[in-house]
Order: C-alpha cells, then structure tokens, then sequence
C-alpha cells in the first residue's frame, strides 16, 4: 500500500510539473527512525516533543556512529513501518531526503562532541548515498550547526534551513541549492536560489502566488519555489492543492 | 493511615472495544449512545477489577478522540482532514473560520451516565483551551491569545454546565493540556486561557494534565498563578525500566517540590508510573521504586498515583495488567507508610 501510495505521489509531482521532490517518507515514522535503525550504533529513545509542534518523535540515542546497513531496509520492529527506507523515483526531479546533521545533534541524546558525530555523520551519509546512487540530495536542516559542511557533498545539495535559527554558521557556504525565507541570501550562497513561498503551517491557500512572486522576477533568472516546512503538518486535501499550486506558477 | 494517601487514577482514554471502535464512525446518535454506554460499563468493571480509587469517565468511550470531540460540536470550526500526531497516528485538525460557538455539550452523555450508575468517584477529563487553540489553524481570530481566550469562555461554559448537573458533590475536573508547555513564549496564554476555563465555578477540583513536555520547568513557572489543584504529569516515558538504575525520569518531582512551596494554594501530583506508549508492563517492585522516589519530595496525602496518559494506543489487556501493577505497588507502598 505504501509502495502505491508513493508512486500515486510522483504522478502527482509530474503531473503538476514539480521539478524536484524527495521521497514521500509515507512509511518514516519520524524524520529520522529509519535512519536509526539503518545506521549501527544508534538506537531509539523515549517518545519525545518535536520542536515546538504537536507532533512527536522517538529521540535517537548515539552512543557511537557505525556504518550503514546495505539493505537499507527496515524489519517490522514494535517502532517501525516494515520495509525500504526510500523508493526511489526514476525521473531527473528525485532527491534523497535526509535530516541535517546539526538537526539530527540537537534532537538526539549524544554521547560524543559535536565534531565527532558531524564527522561520523558525514562518512555514514556518503555511504548511504553511494548505496543510493542518487545525484541530488536534500537536507532538512532545521537547527544548523555547521552549514558549510554541506559544501563536502559531492552530490548536488539542496539544503532547507531557516534563516531565523541560531548558529547558522553560513559565511562560507556554497551549495547547489539554499532553500530559506530570503531568497536574495540564498542567491549568495547557491546557484539556484530557494525561496518559501508556501506556508506549511497554515489551511489558507496563497491562491495569488504567481502574483506574489512577480516582484522577484526581475532579480531571479532562475527561483526555486517551495513550501517552509513537511506538508505532512496539513492534511492532504490541503497539501494537495499547495502543490498544486506549485506547479501553476512554473 | 489517611485514606487520601495515594489515591489511584486513570487519566482518561482507554482502547476501546471492537465492537465500538469499528463502527464508531457509521453510528447514529442512538446507536453509539447505546455501544458506548456499554463499553464504558465494561470499562469500568475492569478499572475496579484491578483496584483503581477514581475510574474517571470509564475510559471516554463516548469520544473518537480528545480534540476532534469538542471541536465536532462547535459553530465556527471546519475539518479538512487528518494531520499526523506521532508514529502513524492521525487526528482531525480543524481550521478556525469564523467566530467560535458552542452548540452542544461534549460530556453530558457521560456525566448523566454515570450519575445513573450512582459512580462518586469520577474524573472528567477536557481539553483545555490552549491545547484547542495550538491544535487548531487559526484563520479568523486575530491573535492565538484571543483564539486561546475564546476556547477559554467555551470550556466554562461546559464545565459550568456540567457541574451544574452534577448537583452539590465535588466534582474533579481534568483540563488536559499535552501542548501547555509546547511554545515557551506562550505561557501567559497557557496561564489566561486555563484561568478563564474555571473562572467563578465553585464545588470542582481542578486537576491539569500535561505530559511530553519538554521541560516542565515552564510549567512550574506558572503553578502560584493556576487556579489548579493537581498536576497529572508523565514521568515514566523519560525514566528507565531498570529497577536499579537513577530515577532519572522522576528529576522534576523534586521542581515540582519547588514550585509547591511557594504557592499559597494546597496542590498535589499525579504521578505518572507507568509508559503508556510501549507495551512492557512495569513490574510491581519498578513502579513501587518509582513512587517511594516520589515520596522523599511530595507527601503522600498530596501524591495521587496515574499512568503517564491515557491508555488508549495499547490494548485493553495490556492496559489492565498496566493499572492492576499499578495499584498492587500502590497498595504495597501504603503497608509501609
């Protein structure tokens, strides 16, 4: 069913001409579950508020920071949705979501400084996007702590963070992609600037996007539009036509 | 020994039976009065099977869930959809479009059942007005504190209205409000909003329920002004099972110390002893542990004894072997006081 689902989700992404989009995540129970039961070393915590949200997540516990199990599958244990972390989609548009490192620190319970885990992070992600063998990569950084070591990657970034976070460490950063609240920031920072122009937090509909977005027309050759945060805060009715909307504006 | 000490309580929901929970959606008005009624007997056989003091409500049947009950019987909200809560469970998020109006009661049902069953030992749980607020999308009120405020006026209104059937007996109410202390800079709306729930009503005991928090501290902050008699809170998601390991989990019973200290009002806790989102039943010499920790702060006529939250993500043997360890520890504990 997750497998229909996740494909009836990359038809709608066509359909409505979205250039880029990750996978779904219909079967993650939370942005980083699957994560933790793929990676060694980590194990699952105590059910735990995420930011501030009435949504919830069960606090990864990193006592060390091992490799990546090859299957990238995950077994039906009491805390997970049995079966593949990601599907892949065939089409140019597709990028591998993962949650930023700075995100994943903040979150979870470490037992090791910052530096060492954001290096041990870095070497498990490679791997897990070697397995992959995704050109793209999106990084939902919510609470960036080290933004310029996204430059590392050598697949092409698309890094998601908001500018209002503390610590966001960017003077020297160079990405494909910055995705922020400000697009003439992400212009210097990136080849194709980001810019959120749809609030995920909100029912009402931006019904006069395109109108909205011409005062950036002049200054952005290329723009990438998206939405502030998950979609999965909205129900679907509503997340649907904001992706729908989306593609009315290209 | 006082018969105050340790008093044992659910704290709201419990798995409701097949037979209700299946056809929960397609039943008329009749017919559920009818299956819930009958689940919430059968609710309350067991919470008085295995021990418990106050059997609450009989584990709300009669409520698909805690916000999208009283939000289905409000003027001024519409429902979109599901949004996700935690792991793969989802609840009806309403979106706030026009001025707010109550236009029937959302617990009389239960209230005049069990006054017909002549239960004296009830709790009625509510949703609190901050938690109606930050659960909902707010497309028509010009701020979340008048949001807040407006759900505030609504809640009296029901409590109100409920105590007054009720007649001259106490009546515990519990304001459950898991978002209380999820917006740090909100806490005069937290402190407003709960405030003007039981403005000018007399003869109930207030309890407020917040759990998952993630730091309780700001809670504290605001006990000397809530007009709240008990603080239900989870304690046992955060703590270890390992008999023997620190009470880690436990660490703010002793802030809640503090903060009692400095109120005027008498307050008590709710005890938070067993994980209502993992399916280990704590043993009986784990939850003892747990509340002897707990007695070195609060004394025991001011120390009532709760599963974190409701129980209605396990299953109702599990959630009965739950309260039945619960209340033995309970009843052990007492033999030494």
């Amino acid at each position: 069913m997750i497998t229909e689902e996740k494909d009836q989700f990359y038809k709608m992404m066509r359909v409505n001409k979205v250039d880029y989009y990750t996978d779904p995540l219909f079967n993650w129970q939370d942005i980083f579950r699957p994560l933790v039961a793929s990676i060694d070393g980590i194990s699952l915590g105590p059910l735990t508020r995420y930011f501030e949200t009435n949504t919830f997540y069960r606090k990864p516990i990193v006592n060390e920071i091992g490799n990546v199990k090859n299957s990238l599958d995950v077994d039906g244990s009491e805390y997970n949705i049995p079966g593949p972390v990601y599907k892949p989609n065939e089409f140019d548009g597709y990028m591998t979501f993962l949650p930023g490192i700075g995100t994943f620190y903040s979150l979870s319970q470490v037992n090791m400084d910052f530096k060492k885990f954001q290096d041990g992070m870095i070497e498990v992600y490679s791997q897990l996007l070697k397995i992959m063998g995704t050109d793209k990569v999106f990084f939902y950084e919510e609470v960036p702590k080290d933004a310029e070591v996204y430059g590392s990657f050598t697949q092409r970034v698309f890094l998601r963070i908001p500018l209002n976070s503390k610590n966001s460490h960017i003077n020297s950063l160079k990405v494909y992609s910055l995705i922020t609240e400000d697009p003439y920031l992400s212009s210097k920072y990136s080849n194709l600037p980001g810019y959120f122009a749809l609030d995920s937090t909100s029912t009402k509909l931006e019904n006069d996007l395109p109108g909205e977005l011409k005062r950036f027309v002049d200054d952005f050759p290329e723009l990438l539009i998206t939405h502030n945060n998950y979609l999965d805060f909205l129900p679907r009715k509503i997340a649907d036509k904001k992706v729908e909307l989306l593609g009315g504006v290209a | 020994m006082n018969s105050d000490y340790l008093l044992t309580q659910e704290i709201g929901s419990f798995r409701k039976p097949e037979y209700l929970s299946r056809k929960f959606r397609s039943l008329d008005e009749n017919e559920l009065n009818e299956l819930a009624s009958k689940a919430t007997f059968e609710t309350i056989e067991l919470y008085e099977k295995a021990g418990l003091d106050n059997i609450g409500v009989g584990g709300e049947m009669f409520r698909w869930e805690m916000y999208e009950h009283p939000i289905r019987r409000l003027d001024g909200i519409i429902v979109h959809g599901p949004v996700r809560s935690f792991d793969n469970r989802y609840y009806n998020k309403g979106s706030v479009v026009n001025k707010l109006k109550r236009i029937k009661s959302f617990h009389m049902e239960e209230i005049q059942l069990l006054k017909k069953l002549k239960k004296k030992n009830i709790k009625i749980p509510i949703t609190g007005p901050y938690t109606l607020m930050d659960w909902s999308f707010n497309e028509y009120y010009r701020d979340r504190y008048e949001l807040a405020m407006e759900f505030g006026k609504i809640v009296n209104q029901e409590i109100r209205e409920l105590k007054e059937f009720w007649g001259d007996d106490l009546l515990q109410i519990q304001i459950d409000e898991p978002a209380a202390t999820t917006h740090p800079a909100e806490m005069t709306t937290v402190l407003d909003s709960i405030n003007e729930s039981v403005r000018d009503i007399n003869g109930i005991e207030v309890h407020l329920h917040v759990c998952y928090s993630i730091d309780y501290g700001l809670l504290f902050n605001i006990v000397p002004d809530l007009k709240v008699d008990y603080y239900n809170l989870e304690f046992a998601n955060r703590d270890s099972l390992n008999l023997n390991a620190d009470r880690i989990g436990y660490a703010d019973v002793k802030r809640f110390k503090d903060a009692m200290d400095v109120t005027s009002r008498k307050i008590g806790l709710g005890l938070g002893v067993t994980d209502v989102h993992i399916d280990d039943i704590e043993t009986v010499d784990l939850i003892k542990n747990r509340i002897e920790y707990a007695l070195k702060f609060i004394e025991p006529d001011r120390l009532r004894i709760n599963p974190d939250c409701g129980l209605r993500t396990r299953s109702r043997e599990v959630g009965y072997n739950k309260l039945k360890n619960m209340v033995d520890a309970t009843r052990e504990v007492l033999k030494n006081l």
